[in-house]
């Protein structure tokens, strides 16, 4: 799963978020070292729908500005849970073998 | 406008947005402009540049992937079916100059053979290409003219309806597969396709360009008496090649104008046809003359583009034809059992006579093609 996509899920597993919402979301997860680019967003927004792992909610204009809500799907969350698992590993993995060599 | 959006900042933007597909900018535009409003309102100072690259990369990626893989997709621009998953894709080419798309594909495959038949006897090919240009433009008004057709037949063949939306089979329709085989679709196709990659070569090979004073590099086109020889082949093998399609007409265009009568008379002694057979047939004329006019011209040996120019536009013309003749004998069928090519899947109405009603089967709305 590529990073953006990760982030992304993440910034949605614990309830429904608006496009800028996710954005500021994702600096405060990777705590400030990525900010995603609109275009990013969106481009990777409609690709995990399109993959079945997020879905649309709602659609509300707020002082005339147009924001839609999205939230993982159970198959998101599965994907998501699966790619911190493999993550998980990775960092057991990386640290069994740097406190071994220490 | 959007509120908290500079309108020349909002301009940029949308200009910016057109990298995204047609479908993506209907649906997410206005949310779009909303998020960049809420990003603005809550930071100063964010980079125009910045975020305009940022949509533009990241709509041409997404075209990228949404769009068909090459092979599909020259399938599709034949007259082929994509699976579902290019449904995105294909309304949104449905929704633009899809005649322009489909005869600039078919002029770049020519262009395609003809370079490589000019690397592989590695001998200049700039008549052949400019020949396959212009006989690409000489087609263009069969496409333009067949656009509307066109959209909805591939609306048809997706099984979608004129909106796009995909149509469920009529309650109390009754369905069966039935095997319907054509006999000028395959005819038009083969001549089509051989002389799309087979002319370029064979032409390439049969002149000796060493025995042409002239070359293009100088700008000399007129041909001198030293290629007599070989012009005089040139010529005889045009004309026998327009007498050959001239045969072909004869024996393919009149069998199809007798299945559209015989599907609309059913025995009512009706001769006339259901609809007009299109550009086909006066395609096929123009082939026909100015294939003899090329031979005649070469026979007298006055211009060599002349043959290029003329028999560079065959191959999308013939192919044009053959897509049309298949599409249309999909539509009409017979039940005439033929070895080499056949579609399974035509859905009529259960009849004891279906060359009598097919027609009548395809023309409710909601008759399905699977």
């Amino acid at each position: 799963m590529r990073e953006a996509s990760y982030l992304i899920l993440t910034a949605v597993a614990d309830g429904e978020r608006h496009g800028y919402g996710i954005v500021r979301e994702i600096e405060a997860i990777s705590l400030g070292r990525v900010t995603l680019g609109t275009g990013t967003l969106y481009g990777a927004l409609e690709r995990l729908h399109g993959e079945g792992l997020m879905e649309a909610t709602r659609v509300e204009v707020v002082e005339g500005r147009t924001r839609r809500y999205y939230r993982l799907t159970p198959r998101g969350r599965s994907a998501l849970l699966a790619e911190v698992e493999r993550l998980e590993a990775n960092v057991s993995a990386a640290r069994l073998r740097l406190s071994g060599s220490a | 406008m959007i509120a908290g959006l500079d309108p020349r900042y909002e301009r940029r933007i949308r200009l910016a947005l057109r990298g995204f597909p047609k479908r993506f900018r209907a649906e997410r535009t206005e949310e779009i402009l909303g998020t960049l409003a809420d990003a603005n309102a809550g930071r100063s100072g964010s980079s125009d540049l910045e975020t305009m690259y940022d949509l533009v990369r990241a709509g041409w990626a997404e075209r990228w992937r949404t769009h068909p893989p090459l092979v599909r997709w020259l399938w599709y621009r034949l007259g082929g079916k994509l699976p579902p998953a290019y449904r995105g894709w294909l309304l949104d080419d449905l929704s633009g100059l899809i005649w322009l798309r489909s005869l600039s594909s078919l002029v770049a495959v020519q262009i395609l053979a003809t370079l490589a038949a000019s690397w592989w006897f590695g001998e200049a090919s700039f008549p052949f290409l400019l020949g396959t240009m212009v006989g690409g433009l000489l087609s263009s008004p069969l496409y333009w003219s067949r656009r509307r057709k066109w959209r909805r037949e591939t609306l048809r063949r997706h099984g979608l309806d004129e909106l796009g939306i995909p149509r469920p089979p009529a309650p109390g329709l009754t369905v069966r597969r039935v095997q319907y085989s054509y006999r000028a679709a395959p005819l038009f196709l083969s001549w089509g396709i051989a002389l799309l990659v087979a002319f370029p070569i064979g032409v390439v090979a049969f002149l000796d360009w060493d025995r042409f004073p002239t070359s293009i590099a100088s700008g000399g086109w007129l041909v001198t008496r030293d290629s007599t020889d070989h012009l005089w082949g040139i010529g005889v093998a045009a004309l026998v090649l327009a007498a050959l399609l001239f045969l072909v007409s004869l024996a393919a265009i009149p069998r199809l104008w007798w299945r559209m009568e015989a599907v609309a008379g059913a025995g009512s002694g009706r001769t006339d046809p259901i609809e007009s057979t299109g550009a086909a047939p006066l395609l096929g004329v123009i082939a026909i003359v100015s294939l003899t006019f090329a031979g005649v011209m070469t026979l007298m040996i006055l211009l060599l583009p002349a043959v290029v120019l003329a028999a560079s536009g065959l191959g999308p013309c013939l192919v044009i034809l053959g897509v049309a003749a298949l599409r249309r004998e999909r539509r009409t069928g017979s039940a005439v059992p033929m070895p080499f090519v056949r579609h399974r899947t035509v859905a009529q109405y259960a009849n004891p006579n279906p060359r009598a009603t097919l027609r009548r089967a395809f023309d409710p709305p909601d008759a399905t093609l699977h």
